[in-house]
């Protein structure tokens, strides 16, 4: 329909209907393949296809997870916060570098090619190195959660404070603004998105990286229990163990996006 | 300096610079070699061990090139598929975008109950791994064809499957590169992962057995080595991408 400039009054209830039907149209498919899915793996538990050990039923898994609750929750919190831990810490570091960095172009050219090189090499081979640097505890895992994330938050921050149209910067500086306000006022929004889009990144290898560090030490955690039911042949409590870590992987992402979204309307307010 | 060499030279002297810092602080300080090598202790236990280490190279890379295979030819294939019917489309990508959200490494020691400890239980935890970015970035090439083309296409009477093939798939292939750049990455992880839980060869197992052995220079070597093929595999996905993109005619 073309745009003739005529508004057309809508009762804000057909709007309403309108986002219901559209939330509908869009859930409704994964919903019920996932059902189907849930369905067929109980169906074929249930009549013995799938053995208990290789693939215990859903109703089992979830009664496991209801049984277990009190100690998977135990161990879930060491996991939970170390993956807090890491990808703040990881965030202060990463926007920090990258700012400092951006500052000088020399600086950059110099230091940027090693930082990708970073990004590029398995990261995780290391681990057993920072074991033996800081020990088998919590805080060693908080620091090699640290070093996993801070790579993908550095690289989008760079990317990110390079974002800003060259003419925005020309004008800062026949307006004589200080770089530092150039920085807070024009090339810091620019970049939010993008640093976002690295935290995001980030807060994934976070928790990979607590429970890659738990897998190796085995003493505490998510990562442990899923080890250790793993070893026994407890595949009903590995998978409640996974089912429990997926949940804080996605808590701590939905986070992340509330962040973004409440800093991005923070920003377009202005 | 002029401007050719200084995006050049200015990387290689920082590198350089941080490796002799390395070498002045052990030298310095003296500390033992079990904490913190010499980047000279380190080539030096890599020249010792060199067959040693290659050995182990072999199995790593085999089960990460035949992950990323069959991790490229899924996620390719899947996509390439639901571009072909709105409802599975509708009803599958949703699913993978939210398994995609999840840290999925952790769910290595159930493909060792389900697969075993053996080389194929590393080959599927890297082709796993490997298949969400690729899977995930040919949809979004595939969605990104332009429409009119498509229209287009549909107006000249054209199949599904030729629009297919002379439209949608050449559109694609910028994100599936990318998608296969992060791929390689992830099976290189997967495969070292799945060694450091459960295997008796790859350079996973080198480094946790090093690490037992308290040879910290032997771990950092085999680390080295594990960079080269990781920088190698992803080069060899960037020359694909170059020699595709010509092929194309850009």
């Amino acid at each position: 329909m073309t745009d003739i400039g005529l508004k057309l009054a809508r009762p804000p209830w057909r709007d309403l209907a309108g986002i219901g039907r559209d939330a509908a149209r869009l859930i409704a498919p994964p919903a019920v393949l996932a059902i189907l899915l849930v369905g067929g793996w109980e169906a074929l538990s249930r009549n013995g296809t799938l053995g208990a050990r290789l693939l215990p039923a859903p109703s089992k898994v979830f009664d496991t997870l209801i049984r277990s609750l009190g100690v998977l929750l135990e161990q879930a919190q060491p996991t939970f916060w170390g993956a807090v831990a890491g990808i703040f810490l990881a965030a202060a570091l990463g926007i920090a570098l990258g700012a400092a960095v951006s500052y000088s172009r020399t600086l950059m050219q110099a230091v940027y090619p090693t930082i990708v090189f970073f990004q590029l090499i398995p990261k995780v081979a290391l681990a057993p190195v920072f074991l033996l640097w800081f020990g088998t505890g919590f805080s060693a895992n908080v620091i090699f959660s640290v070093f996993i994330a801070f790579f993908p938050v550095v690289v989008a921050t760079i990317a990110g404070l390079q974002a800003a149209p060259p003419s925005y910067e020309r004008l800062c500086r026949s307006l004589m603004i200080s770089r530092l306000q150039t920085f807070a006022t024009v090339k810091f929004p620019f970049a939010l998105p993008h640093i976002f889009a690295g935290l995001r990144i980030g807060v994934t290898f976070a928790v990979i990286g607590v429970v890659l560090g738990e897998f190796i030490t085995a003493q505490t955690g998510l990562g442990y229990i899923i080890l250790f039911s793993a070893n026994n042949f407890e595949t009903a409590l590995l998978l409640a163990a996974i089912l429990l870590l997926c949940g804080v992987g996605i808590v701590l992402f939905a986070f992340f996006l509330a962040l973004e979204a409440i800093v991005m309307r923070l920003y377009d307010s202005r | 300096m002029n401007d050719r060499l200084r995006p050049l030279l200015l990387p290689t002297a920082f590198a350089a610079a941080l490796l002799l810092t390395w070498q002045a602080l052990v030298l310095v300080f003296g500390y033992p070699k079990v904490i913190l090598p010499a980047p000279s202790d380190i080539f030096v236990a890599l020249a010792d061990n060199l067959v040693m280490i290659w050995q182990q190279t072999v199995p790593t890379v085999r089960d990460t090139l035949a992950g990323f295979a069959l991790a490229a030819l899924f996620g390719v294939g899947l996509a390439s598929l639901l571009s072909f019917s709105r409802l599975l489309r509708d009803a599958i990508y949703p699913l993978i975008v939210v398994i995609q959200l999840v840290p999925k490494i952790a769910w290595t020691p159930l493909f060792i109950v389900w697969v075993g400890i053996g080389w194929p239980s590393r080959l599927t935890i890297a082709a796993f791994i490997g298949f969400f970015p690729i899977f995930i970035a040919m949809m979004a090439g595939l969605e990104s064809t332009d429409r009119s083309l498509v229209r287009l296409c549909r107006g000249l009477i054209a199949t599904p499957w030729r629009t297919f093939w002379l439209v949608r798939l050449p559109a694609s292939t910028p994100y599936l590169f990318a998608g296969l750049k992060i791929a390689i990455t992830l099976a290189v992880i997967g495969v070292i992962v799945a060694e450091f839980i459960s295997s008796s060869e790859g350079l996973g197992f080198l480094i946790l057995q090093s690490a037992a052995l308290l040879r910290t220079d032997i771990i950092l070597a085999a680390i080295t080595v594990l960079c080269i093929v990781g920088l190698v595999c992803y080069g060899a996905v960037h020359a694909g991408e170059v020699a595709v993109r010509k092929w194309h005619g850009e």
